[in-house]
């Protein structure tokens, strides 16, 4: 039986860069831990970023893999909720997040929608002077929440590279930047 | 045979000095009494070994807060692109779907 | 000579530690004498590297800043003596079982297999031998380890891997020979 397809709506921090516009996660969002089976919370910004590069090894292929991929890269925020049920968090809760990301700042570049299993996924980019600036990926399912948010230059061939190692599954990262 | 870990500390494990070690090193030491044998080279070690082992002591563990909330920070950096990667694997498998 | 005075007005030391240098040296002992031991395999080359490290402490005592700075102190400067001790001497190895001192050991273990151990564990090279010793006679971390001989982190466990895989391995031989 397939498994049922947790709501996973990946909530787009934009973390502040440079002179970005802010994106915050609602205070309704954050919340949802305390509802949750399993939460993952990553925030990983500035000095910290800057003291996990400086703990991934050189000589090492798949960490200098690693190591050169957040090099341009100013935050990493996560927030993901696993749920026992439908109906923990509400459709609201996601567009007051997806409000934030509009242009001319915010494209988005893929939107996928299930029909079967409820899951809706959003990738939107940042762009500064043609290059991507940011990524932000909202999915959302009935049983799981997730919100991603990567400020900086995400390069996303080089995210595709890493697939197949640190249990990171392969990307073709052609088929998202369209 | 047992297990090799458990093994080891039996024949690692730490046994008494002959009887009397202490007091004698305290007489020495009261009579400021130099180490035996003590070369030139030894000295120099031993000076090495002080200096490194007087090192600021908050340095060594300053030092160990640091390596740990590196690889905290590094895992959680992995993590997330291992997420990241998951939900984009998704998309495209929604795009092939789509496109066939 | 008095003792030093930081060290009887130190609020610094921690709680139970003792407040003459006596008892330092007797709360300690054991773990000095016994690194230089199962590094040296010699005891009376032992029992002169742990008094000098003793000696040595006693001119330090006043710079040690708490109860666990001395224990660090003194494995990192017994590490260093030792090792330099043996450069220097190349001691002969003289097996420690048959030293009469040693205590009978009334146990279901297998006395070959723990002589066995000894002589593997004295045929490693000097820092892999070091290590071994401090992670299994002191039960420190890699991270401790690296801390007390400055080494990288990489490299203590690459001492561990390697040194481990020996023993096993030796040991494997050492139990077919046994056997057959």
């Amino acid at each position: 039986m397939r498994r049922m397809l947790c709501a996973t709506a990946l909530i787009v921090l934009a973390a502040h860069a440079a002179q970005a516009q802010d994106i915050t996660i609602p205070v309704n969002i954050d919340r949802l831990s305390a509802k949750a089976v399993e939460s993952v919370n990553v925030t990983v910004d500035g000095a910290l970023l800057q003291l996990a590069a400086k703990f991934l090894s050189q000589s090492d292929p798949e960490q200098r893999a690693v190591k050169n991929l957040i090099s341009n890269l100013k935050g990493v925020y996560v927030r993901s909720f696993e749920f026992a049920g439908p109906g923990e968090y509400s459709d609201a809760d996601v567009d007051a997040l997806r409000a934030q990301l509009k242009a001319p700042l915010w494209s988005r570049m893929v939107n996928v929608r299930s029909t079967r299993g409820g899951e809706n996924v959003d990738v939107f980019f940042k762009m500064e002077k043609e290059r991507i600036a940011g990524l932000v990926l909202i999915a959302a399912q009935p049983q799981e929440l997730t919100v991603v948010n990567i400020v900086g230059a995400i390069d996303l061939d080089q995210l595709a590279s890493l697939g197949g190692h640190f249990g990171i599954p392969k990307v073709d990262a052609g088929t998202v930047h369209k | 045979m047992r297990e090799l870990d458990d093994e080891l500390r039996h024949v690692l494990r730490r046994e008494s000095p002959p009887a009397g070690f202490a007091e004698r090193v305290a007489q020495r030491a009261a009579h400021g009494r130099s180490p035996r044998r003590l070369t030139r080279w030894l000295a120099a070690a031993a000076l090495v070994a002080a200096i490194a082992g007087g090192l600021e002591y908050r340095q060594i563990v300053t030092a160990r807060a640091e390596r740990a909330a590196g690889e905290a920070a590094k895992a959680q950096v992995i993590q997330a692109l291992r997420i990241t990667a998951g939900k984009l694997q998704i998309v495209r498998a929604k795009v092939r779907e789509v496109g066939s | 000579m008095g003792e030093p005075a930081a060290l009887a007005n130190s609020g610094e030391i921690g709680a139970t530690a003792p407040d003459d240098f006596a008892g330092v040296v007797r709360q300690h002992e054991a773990m000095v004498f016994s690194l230089a031991l199962h590094f040296l395999r010699n005891r009376e080359a032992a029992e002169e590297v742990a008094q000098d490290v003793f000696l040595q402490l006693h001119g330090a005592l006043a710079t040690l800043q708490s109860a666990e700075h001395i224990t660090f102190w003194l494995r990192k400067v017994t590490c260093h003596r030792a090792i330099d001790y043996g450069r220097r001497r190349k001691w002969p190895q003289v097996s420690l079982d048959d030293v009469a001192e040693l205590r009978a050991q009334v146990s279901a273990r297998d006395p070959m297999l723990t002589r066995r151990l000894r002589r593997i564990i004295a045929s490693l090279p000097e820092k892999a031998r070091i290590v071994v010793i401090l992670r299994y006679q002191e039960d420190l971390t890699p991270i401790e380890i690296a801390d007390v001989l400055d080494m990288p982190i990489a490299t203590v466990k690459s001492h561990l891997q390697r040194s481990l895989a020996r023993l096993r391995e030796k040991i494997v031989a050492f139990i077919g020979d046994v056997t057959t």
